[in-house]
C-alpha cells in the first residue's frame, strides 16, 4: 500500500508551506519518525517525519516548491510494492482532489454551483424543501448556491451554505474592543461560537499575540480562543506612560475589563513571560473572571531574571537588537528566521511601542531582579494551575516553575526538554498537547 | 297465450285479504308519496308505481325470504310486495337516518337484502344481470330460492336483457324474468320503441317459456306467475312474463304527461286493479265492504304514521357520507 | 393460516393459478365464471377437463378438480356475467369472474360501477359484494389497440372498488388470495408480459395484506414508484444509474386502491425526489394522483419538480418499434433521473 506524504497544518492560519530541504533522494530507504523533509512557513521551520516506512517512491513537490496543507509531497512505497509512473501520478491527482469528492465507490458528477436563477416576479428558485430548511437555519436564500437543474436552490445547497456560515463564524478574524478610558485593545477570535469554553491568550514583553500562531489552531477546533495584543503591543493602542498604568497590576485590570466586555468569563487564562504574571494578577485580583491559569515561562514566580533582557530593552530598538533579542529567546537557532527578526524589528519602532515597552519593564523589572513576585500569593488561587516551562529557557530560570510546587500541591508542572523561553513556538506540538491534556483533565467533572 | 281472472283462482280469505292489503299499501304509498314530493318534503325524484300493483303482490305472494327480486327505478310498488318495512321506506324517501337505507339511497335504491329485496336500480336493464348472479347462487347454493326480476318495456330492448335471457337459458337459471309493459318508456310508446308487438316473443329467441298476462287482473298475475316459479323452482330454468299493465302517474313526478290523453288515462283508470279485487271479494262473499274499508282506514293511519315519523327523524351527520363505501379499507 | 417460510421458484401465471386452486380449495363458495376458463363446454368428450384453460393458460386444471359447476364458461357476455357475478357476491357466492382484456371494461361497465361498487353504500351498508374480477392489462406482445391498456386510472377513481396491481409471482399470489377473501370489489389487473416471468413463492396460503406497498430496492437519491410491469424497468434503470453514483429507491404499491401512501412520502422525505413509472397514458392517470397526493402532503420535502413516465396520450400501437416506444424504458427512466438529481 502506497504511502502519500502531505504538507502538514501547523498553526490557524497556516495555508501553505515550502519545501527547504529533502533528507532522502528518490530510491531511498525511509523510516517512519525520521525526520524527511524540512518545511519552513513564516511563523516557523521545521522537519517533517516520514508518516511510513518503505521507499522514497516519487517527490512530488521539489525544494523551493510551495504546497498548499494537506496537498501531496512525497509518495512512499513499501517494500517491494511496483508502481507504474502513471499510478504515481494518479495516487497524487486524486488526493489532489480527494477533499472534494462525494464518498462511495463512484464519485457522481456534481453540478457547480452558481448563482440562483430567478423567476418572473425576481424572487431566488429555491425548492419547496431548500425554502423550508433555509427557515429553520435562518439562511437568506439570496447568498446560497445554487446546485439545482434550472438553478434552482436544494436544500443540500442549503445545508451546505449553513456549515460555511458556521465555518465562518469559527474562522479567525481581528475584533477591536474599546475600554472605558479609549484605550483600544486588538484581539485575535477564533472558534465555533456555540463553544463552551474560552481561552484567553496573554504574550510577552515586546510581543504580539501571533507568538501563539502555532499552536492556535489545535484550540480553536473545540473552544472559543482570544488571542490579546497587550497595550502598548501589536495592533493595540499605546498610550504614552505618563497617562497609563504600565504595570503589572494595571495591565491585569485592563484585561479584567476586557474579558467583561467581551463577556467572556470566567475564561481560561494562558499568560506567557510578562503575561503570565498579568495573567496571575488578574486571577488573583478577580478570581471570579478566571475559570483556570496556565503560566508559561512565566514572571512572577521568583525574583530571578536575565539581565541580558533588560540590556535588550533597554537599547534602542535596531535590527541588530531585535536580532538579539531572539537568539535569548530561542535555545534552538532555527527559529531565529530573518522574517522574524524583521517583524520584531518593526514592531519594536511602531509609533509608541517602544515607550511602552520601556515602561513595563521598567515596572517589572530592574537589574537585581524581578519587581513583582508573587509566590506568597500562590496559595490563594482556588482556580485550576498549568506551568509550563522550558528547560533551557536563558530568560528566566525554570527553577521558578518547580518551586511554584510548595505553593500549589496540585498544580500540573511540565518542563520541556532542549526548548528555551518560548516553548509555544520551539516545541509548539508538544505544548498544544499538554495544553489540551490538562484542559480535558480540568473540564472533567 | 293470455289468462283471465275468469279462469277461477281458488285462493284462501287470508291470502286474498292480504294481497288487498299489500295492494292498498302500495296504491296509498304513491299517493302520499307523489304529495309530500309536490310539497317538497322529498328530495330528488320519485317514480310512481300506482295502477300497476297487481303485477308486484301477485308475484310476490309466491315468494317468501328465501327468495330474491331485483326491480327498477319504479320499485316501491316491488319493496312493499316482498315485505320490506313500510316506515322505513318512507323516511328513505326522505332522506332520513332511520332510511332503510340510512338516508344513502333515496326513492331509487331502496333495498333490503334480508327480505330478498335486491334494490330499486337507476340504471334501466341494470337488474337483469343481478337477478340472474341471484338465481346461480341458489342453483349453486341448493337453497332452493328463485329470483324474480322485474323491469319495464324499455329495458326489454337493453343488451343486459338480451344478455340475461341468454345466460339464463344456457345455465337453466332459477330465474321468472317479469317484464312490467306499461306502455311507454319514459315519453315514448312502446309502438314505437319496440320491434316486437309483444315482448313476450322474445322468449322464443332464447327457447323459454314467454307468457303474456293481463297486468291490470292480480290472479291472472297470480296464475301465471305461480306456474313460472314452479318451474323454476322444479329445476326447469327460466321464463318470461309479459304483463300488460299501466301506470296512473307520469314517468316521475313532475312529468307534465304530455304523450297520454286523458281518455287514455280515465279507461285504465275504469280498470283500477284494487278496484276489481275489492269487486271479486266482495262478490264471492270473501269479506264486507266494511272489513275492506277497515283495511282501508288501517293502511292510511300505517302510512300517516310512517310520514310523521319520518318528518320528525333527524337526518344523518354529515360524517355519515363517508362510511359503508367498504367493508375494510 | 400457517406463516411459512418455504418457496419455489414458478412463473406468475401459476402463482395466480395456486392462488385460485387454494382459495377455492378453502371455501366452496368461490365460483370462477369468464370466456374460456375451462373451454370446450358441453364437447362430449370435455365434460369435466378444460380445452383452453383460460386464454394464457391460468385456469387450466381447475375444472378437473372442481368441475363445470364451480368453473363456469360464459359467452361472450361482459355485462350478463359480470353483473351475474355481482348479483352472486350480493346473495352469498364469492365469485372470481374473468374479464378477458381490461380493454373490454366499457362491455360491462355499468355492472361494475354503478351497481358491484355503489350497492354497499346505496343500501346503507346492508349489503356486500365480495367479487374479484381479474383482468388482463399490458402493452408489449404486438396485441394492438383493444387489447393492450392499463387502465386500471379508471377503476382506481371509483370508491368501491379496490384496485390491485402485483409485478411478481409471490406479489400475485398472496395478493390474489387476499383480494379473493377480502369482503368487497377487487379489480386484480395482471400484466400478461408477465406471465411468464419467475421468482421465488412463499409455500402455504397466507395473503398479503391490501394497502401496503413494498420497497423493491433501497437507496437514497431519488425515490422511483413503479406500477406493475414497471417495477422491473424501474429496477434495470436503477442498476444502470448505481454504476453512476446515483441509488434509487423503487417502491411497488401492489395496491392502487388502498394506497399506501405512507411508505411513498417517507421515501421521498429521504429522497428529496420522485419519479412515478406507469405504463397507462398520462391524463388522469394514476401516476398523476399518486403526484398530486406527494406534492401536496409532501411539499417541504421536494428538492426537485415530480415526474412522471408514462406512455403517451395514445392508444397503443401495433407495430413492434412503436409499441416499444410507447412502453416506458428503463433508458427513459434513467434519462429523467438524471435530469433531477
Amino acid at each position: 500500500m502506497p504511502t502519500i506524504v502531505t504538507m502538514p497544518k501547523w498553526g490557524l492560519t497556516m495555508t501553505s508551506g515550502t519545501i527547504t530541504n529533502w533528507s532522502r533522494e528518490e530510491g531511498d530507504p525511509v523510516t517512519e519518525g525520521v525526520p524527511l523533509l524540512t518545511v519552513e512557513t513564516e511563523k516557523a521551520v521545521d522537519d517533517v517525519e516520514a508518516p511510513a516506512s518503505g521507499v522514497l517512491r516519487k517527490i512530488v513537490a521539489a525544494v523551493g516548491s510551495e504546497v498548499p496543507v494537506m496537498g501531496a509531497v512525497a509518495v512512499i512505497t513499501a517494500l517491494g510494492e511496483d508502481l507504474s509512473d502513471e499510478e504515481v501520478q494518479a495516487l497524487v491527482t486524486t488526493r489532489s482532489g480527494a477533499t472534494a469528492a462525494a464518498g462511495g465507490a463512484a464519485p457522481r458528477v456534481a453540478r457547480e454551483g452558481r448563482q440562483a436563477a430567478r423567476d418572473t416576479s425576481g424572487r431566488v428558485n429555491a425548492s419547496p424543501a431548500a425554502r423550508k430548511r433555509a427557515g429553520e437555519l435562518g439562511i437568506d436564500l439570496e447568498t446560497v448556491e445554487a446546485t439545482g437543474p434550472g438553478g434552482r436552490i436544494t436544500s443540500e445547497d442549503v445545508e451546505r451554505a449553513a456549515e460555511t456560515v458556521a465555518a465562518s463564524a469559527a474562522a479567525p478574524r481581528s475584533e477591536v474592543v474599546e475600554l472605558a478610558d479609549g484605550t483600544n485593545i486588538a484581539t485575535l477570535v477564533a472558534g465555533p461560537p456555540e463553544a463552551t469554553g474560552t481561552i484567553v491568550f496573554l504574550h510577552g514583553l515586546g510581543g504580539s499575540q501571533s507568538t501563539w500562531g502555532s499552536v492556535l489552531g489545535a484550540f480553536a477546533e473545540t473552544h472559543r480562543i482570544v488571542a490579546v495584543d497587550l497595550p502598548g503591543h501589536g495592533a493595540s493602542d499605546k498610550p504614552s506612560p505618563e497617562s497609563t498604568d504600565y504595570s503589572v497590576p494595571g495591565l491585569a485590570a485592563k484585561i479584567g475589563e476586557l474579558l467583561e466586555k467581551l463577556e467572556l468569563s470566567p475564561a481560561v487564562l494562558i499568560g506567557h513571560s510578562l503575561g503570565g504574571a498579568t495573567a496571575l494578577q488578574l486571577a488573583l485580583d478577580r478570581p471570579k473572571l478566571v475559570r483556570a491559569l496556565a503560566l508559561v515561562d512565566s514572571a512572577a514566580l521568583g525574583s530571578e531574571i536575565n539581565s541580558e533582557l533588560l540590556d535588550r530593552v533597554e537599547s534602542a530598538p535596531s535590527r541588530d537588537e531585535a536580532r538579539l533579542l531572539l537568539e535569548l529567546f530561542f535555545e534552538n537557532r532555527r527559529f531565529v528566521l530573518e522574517r522574524g527578526i524583521d517583524d520584531m524589528h518593526a514592531a519594536r519602532n511602531a509609533p509608541g511601542a517602544d515607550d511602552a515597552v520601556k515602561a513595563i519593564a521598567a515596572s517589572a523589572f530592574t537589574r537585581y531582579g524581578q519587581n513583582l513576585v508573587l509566590t506568597d500569593r500562590l496559595g490563594e488561587l482556588e482556580a485550576p494551575v498549568l506551568i509550563v516551562w522550558g528547560e533551557l529557557d536563558r530568560v528566566i530560570p525554570s527553577t521558578h516553575a518547580v518551586a511554584t510546587l510548595t505553593a500549589l500541591p496540585t498544580a500540573w508542572i511540565e518542563i520541556l526538554e532542549g526548548v528555551g523561553h518560548v516553548p509555544q513556538v520551539e516545541a509548539a506540538p508538544a505544548f498544544s498537547t499538554i495544553v489540551n491534556r490538562w484542559l480535558t483533565s480540568i473540564t472533567r467533572p | 297465450m293470455a289468462v283471465s281472472a275468469a279462469g277461477a283462482v281458488e285462493l284462501d280469505r287470508d291470502t286474498l285479504l292480504s294481497m288487498y292489503e299489500k295492494m292498498t299499501q302500495i296504491r296509498t304509498f304513491e299517493d302520499l308519496a307523489g304529495k309530500n314530493f309536490a310539497a317538497g318534503l322529498v328530495p330528488g325524484f320519485v317514480h310512481l308505481y300506482a295502477g300497476e300493483e297487481a303485477v308486484a303482490v301477485g308475484i310476490c305472494t309466491h315468494l317468501t325470504d328465501n327468495d330474491y327480486i331485483t326491480s327498477t327505478h319504479r320499485g316501491h310498488g316491488h319493496c312493499i310486495a316482498k315485505g320490506v318495512d313500510i316506515a322505513g321506506m318512507v323516511a328513505e324517501l326522505m332522506g332520513k337516518s332511520s332510511g332503510i337505507c340510512k338516508g344513502k339511497g333515496g326513492s331509487m335504491h331502496i333495498a333490503d337484502v334480508e327480505k330478498g329485496m335486491l334494490g330499486a336500480n337507476g340504471i334501466v336493464g341494470g337488474g337483469i344481470p343481478l337477478a340472474c348472479g341471484a338465481a346461480l347462487t341458489a342453483k349453486t347454493l341448493g337453497t332452493g330460492g328463485v329470483a324474480v326480476c322485474f323491469f319495464g318495456d324499455g329495458a326489454a330492448n337493453q343488451g343486459t336483457f338480451h344478455e340475461g335471457l341468454n345466460l339464463a337459458a344456457i345455465w337453466n337459471l332459477p330465474v321468472v324474468f317479469v317484464c312490467e309493459n306499461n306502455g311507454y318508456a319514459e315519453s315514448t310508446p312502446v309502438r314505437y320503441h319496440c320491434a316486437a308487438s309483444d315482448i313476450a316473443n322474445r322468449a322464443g329467441a332464447y327457447e323459454i317459456p314467454g307468457v303474456v298476462v293481463d297486468g291490470l287482473d292480480v290472479f291472472a298475475v297470480y296464475e301465471a306467475a305461480g306456474e313460472a316459479i314452479a318451474r323454476a323452482r322444479r329445476g326447469e330454468g327460466p321464463s318470461l312474463l309479459e304483463a300488460k299493465t299501466y301506470r296512473f302517474y307520469g314517468h316521475f313526478q313532475g312529468d307534465q304527461v304530455t304523450y297520454r290523453t286523458t281518455d287514455e288515462l280515465d279507461l285504465y283508470k275504469q280498470r283500477d286493479p284494487i278496484a276489481a279485487l275489492r269487486k271479486a271479494i266482495v262478490d264471492r262473499g270473501i269479506a264486507s265492504e266494511n272489513e275492506l274499508n277497515a283495511i282501508d282506514s288501517r293502511v292510511t293511519q300505517q302510512l300517516d304514521d310512517a310520514w310523521a315519523a319520518a318528518k320528525a327523524a333527524p337526518f344523518p351527520e354529515p360524517e355519515e357520507a363517508l362510511t359503508d363505501v367498504y367493508v375494510t379499507y | 393460516m400457517v406463516a411459512e417460510t418455504a418457496t419455489r421458484t414458478m412463473t406468475y401465471q401459476q402463482a395466480i393459478h395456486e392462488a385460485l386452486q387454494i382459495a377455492m380449495r378453502e371455501d366452496p363458495t368461490v365460483v370462477l365464471l369468464g370466456e374460456d376458463i375451462a373451454g370446450g363446454a358441453m364437447v362430449d368428450h370435455l365434460v369435466n377437463d378444460d380445452a383452453w384453460g383460460g386464454p394464457m393458460g391460468v385456469t387450466k386444471g381447475l375444472v378437473q378438480e372442481f368441475g363445470r359447476n364451480r368453473v363456469l364458461d360464459t359467452p361472450i357476455t361482459e355485462a350478463g356475467f359480470i353483473g351475474a357475478a355481482v348479483g352472486a357476491a350480493a346473495t352469498g357466492l364469492r365469485p372470481v369472474a374473468e374479464l378477458m382484456f381490461v380493454d373490454f371494461f366499457g362491455c360491462c361497465m355499468d355492472q361494475i360501477f354503478d351497481q358491484g361498487a355503489k350497492l354497499r353504500y346505496m343500501f346503507g351498508g346492508k349489503a356486500k359484494c365480495p367479487v374479484t374480477i381479474r383482468t388482463q392489462i399490458g402493452a408489449g406482445v404486438s396485441a394492438a389497440g383493444q387489447h393492450s391498456g392499463c387502465h386500471y386510472s379508471v377503476f382506481t377513481h371509483m370508491p368501491g372498488i379496490k384496485c390491485v396491481v402485483p409485478s411478481t409471482p409471490a406479489d400475485a399470489k398472496g395478493l390474489l388470495l387476499s383480494a379473493i377473501r377480502d369482503d368487497d370489489l377487487v379489480m386484480f389487473f395482471e400484466n400478461k408480459v408477465l406471465y411468464g416471468t419467475k421468482g421465488e413463492v412463499l409455500e402455504g396460503d397466507e395473503g398479503i395484506p391490501l394497502g401496503v406497498a413494498d420497497v423493491k430496492r433501497e437507496g437514497d437519491d431519488v425515490t422511483i414508484v413503479a406500477i406493475s410491469r414497471m417495477v422491473h424497468q424501474a429496477l434495470a434503470a436503477a442498476d444502470a444509474l448505481s454504476a453512476e453514483g446515483i441509488e434509487a429507491e423503487v417502491i411497488d404499491p401492489r395496491t392502487l386502491s388502498p394506497l399506501d401512501d405512507e411508505t411513498i412520502l417517507s421515501s421521498v422525505a429521504k429522497t428529496h425526489r420522485l419519479l412515478i413509472v406507469d405504463e397507462d397514458n398520462p391524463r388522469c392517470s394514476a401516476a398523476t394522483d399518486i403526484a398530486a397526493i406527494v406534492a401536496d402532503k409532501g411539499f417541504d420535502t421536494l428538492d426537485a419538480p415530480i415526474k412522471r413516465i408514462t406512455a403517451p396520450h395514445t392508444p397503443v400501437p401495433f407495430s413492434p418499434p412503436l409499441e416499444q416506444f410507447y412502453v416506458p424504458s428503463p433508458d427513459r427512466i434513467a434519462e429523467v433521473v438524471r435530469e433531477i438529481v
